[in-house]
């Protein structure tokens, strides 16, 4: 899958923001063990200040943080809502 | 099958009690024998059991139940109207499920929940970290607590002996400390107030129409009513690791001015669990209080610190403590987090699962509980 420029930031905040290798945007994270609960909460936070969204707790499911792709989606859904 | 968290089931259990002794326990995948029967107790069928604020488990694309957060519905009053708060702890999850965030995902699960207000009480920093994260807050109150010190040296080594390093030094050394107390205490009576009130046993109806009725700036209490209380007194009881469970109630000329409830080890350091009075005679309770733990025999009580309280024990020489444990707090109406960091709530030990035994109890006889 082609990396979209939201993906791209998102894959960024794993470094930036985790301190982790950017993983490949269709990379499954949860199955792969890539995220713990500290980690999620703090990628929350980071995708929180880069794209300027506030996540609501009650859409915070967990295919949505399954990859860098679908966190993508996500934000960009959330996003366009809060629009 | 996908991953997932739904309600637990009965048919869960096992795996929750297997997980739960392995993660919070002893290590071991076999948990005792009625450990089973205790958590169904208390997570499936309380008298108050409310399906819509039900315990969680996360299950694995096999099928297998990897993490589990148990919940306890506490009817409330917030400024009068009924509302219901959620307790939830015993968090646990597999090990190797770690990094699949699944404590995170279930503590959200359990917030978005269709309670009023959610509650922990023994949280660890981790926890604290993911609940702020989530959007809950931190009750920073009451997270410190407080200690009064009876008989010093008793209580030094009432205090080690729950340190490995020094178990054994302090139990050999208790047996002339406590004599030693008994002599300080005769040179210096009066170390503990005599109490200008009479106690007496409280029922638990009795203890109930306290606490819907007592203090006059309390926005958010307890409403457990009659049989809710006595099923919740049963239970903090039946948790026997801890001691035995003290409640009175305080009067004075007749009058009642307030109760309390803690539980008084067969040796050692009391832990309080709740004190309930008007504004006015939160001292005379403690004293009371403090009264018949030193009478009982107890080295020192300890307790969690709650706003009317600050100002009676801090006269009353006590000292105030990191506890060790976390208090967190979620609510979607900001006026509920409001009225309970601003000091308007009554909200005890016995709202929260402090007292809860799981990870004490030997639970190895089916009648254990």
């Amino acid at each position: 899958m082609a990396t979209s420029p939201t993906s791209e930031r998102v894959q960024h905040l794993f470094v930036e923001a985790l301190n982790k290798e950017a993983p490949a945007v269709e990379t499954d994270l949860i199955e792969g063990g890539l995220l713990d609960s500290l980690a999620l909460v703090e990628l929350i936070f980071a995708i929180e200040r880069e794209f300027g969204v506030t996540i609501p707790l009650e859409e915070l499911e967990i295919d949505s943080f399954r990859s860098v792709a679908s966190i993508a989606d996500f934000v960009a859904g959330t996003a366009e809502r809060a629009s | 099958m996908a991953r997932a968290i739904r309600p637990l089931d009965p048919d869960d259990v096992g795996q929750v009690v297997s997980l739960y002794e392995h993660v919070a326990r002893s290590g071991s995948r076999t948990p005792p024998s009625s450990l089973a029967d205790d958590f169904v107790h208390m997570f499936l069928e309380p008298p108050n059991a409310d399906p819509e604020l039900p315990s969680l488990v996360y299950v694995d694309p096999d099928g297998k139940v990897v993490g589990f957060i148990g919940s306890s519905v506490r009817p409330m009053a917030f400024e009068g109207v009924q509302i219901r708060a959620g307790v939830c702890g015993q968090l646990v999850t597999e090990p190797e499920a770690r990094r699949q965030a699944v404590g995170a995902f279930l503590i959200r699960e359990y917030l978005v929940g269709k309670q009023d207000l959610t509650i922990t009480d023994t949280a660890s920093e981790t926890v604290r970290r993911i609940w702020e994260g989530l959007g809950g807050e931190t009750s920073q109150l009451a997270c410190i607590g407080w200690l009064r010190v009876f008989r010093p040296l008793s209580f030094v080594s009432d205090y080690l002996v729950h340190r490995e390093r020094f178990a054994k030094l302090a139990l050999g050394v208790r047996p002339v400390f406590a004599p030693v107390d008994g002599i300080v205490a005769r040179i210096r009576p009066g170390s503990v107030a005599e109490p200008t009130t009479d106690r007496s046993a409280i029922t638990p109806d009795e203890l109930a129409t306290q606490i819907a009725s007592v203090g006059e700036n309390i926005r958010l209490r307890p409403a457990y009513g009659e049989e809710f209380m006595g099923w919740l007194l049963d239970q903090v009881a039946a948790v026997q690791t801890r001691g035995e469970l003290i409640v009175r109630g305080v009067r004075r000329d007749g009058a009642v001015l307030g109760s309390y409830a803690y539980y008084l080890p067969r040796r050692g350091i009391g832990q309080v669990l709740q004190v309930v009075a008007r504004e006015r005679d939160v001292g005379d309770v403690l004293d009371d209080l403090f009264h018949d733990a030193w009478h009982r025999g107890a080295s020192a009580l300890q307790g969690r610190v709650e706003a009317q309280l600050r100002e009676p024990l801090s006269d009353r020489r006590c000292v105030f403590h990191a506890s060790g444990y976390r208090a967190l707090i979620h609510a979607r109406d900001p006026r509920i987090l409001h009225a309970i960091q601003s000091g308007h709530a009554l909200l005890t030990r016995l709202e929260g699962e402090w007292w809860m035994g799981h990870h004490l109890e030997p639970f190895t006889s089916p009648d254990a509980r």
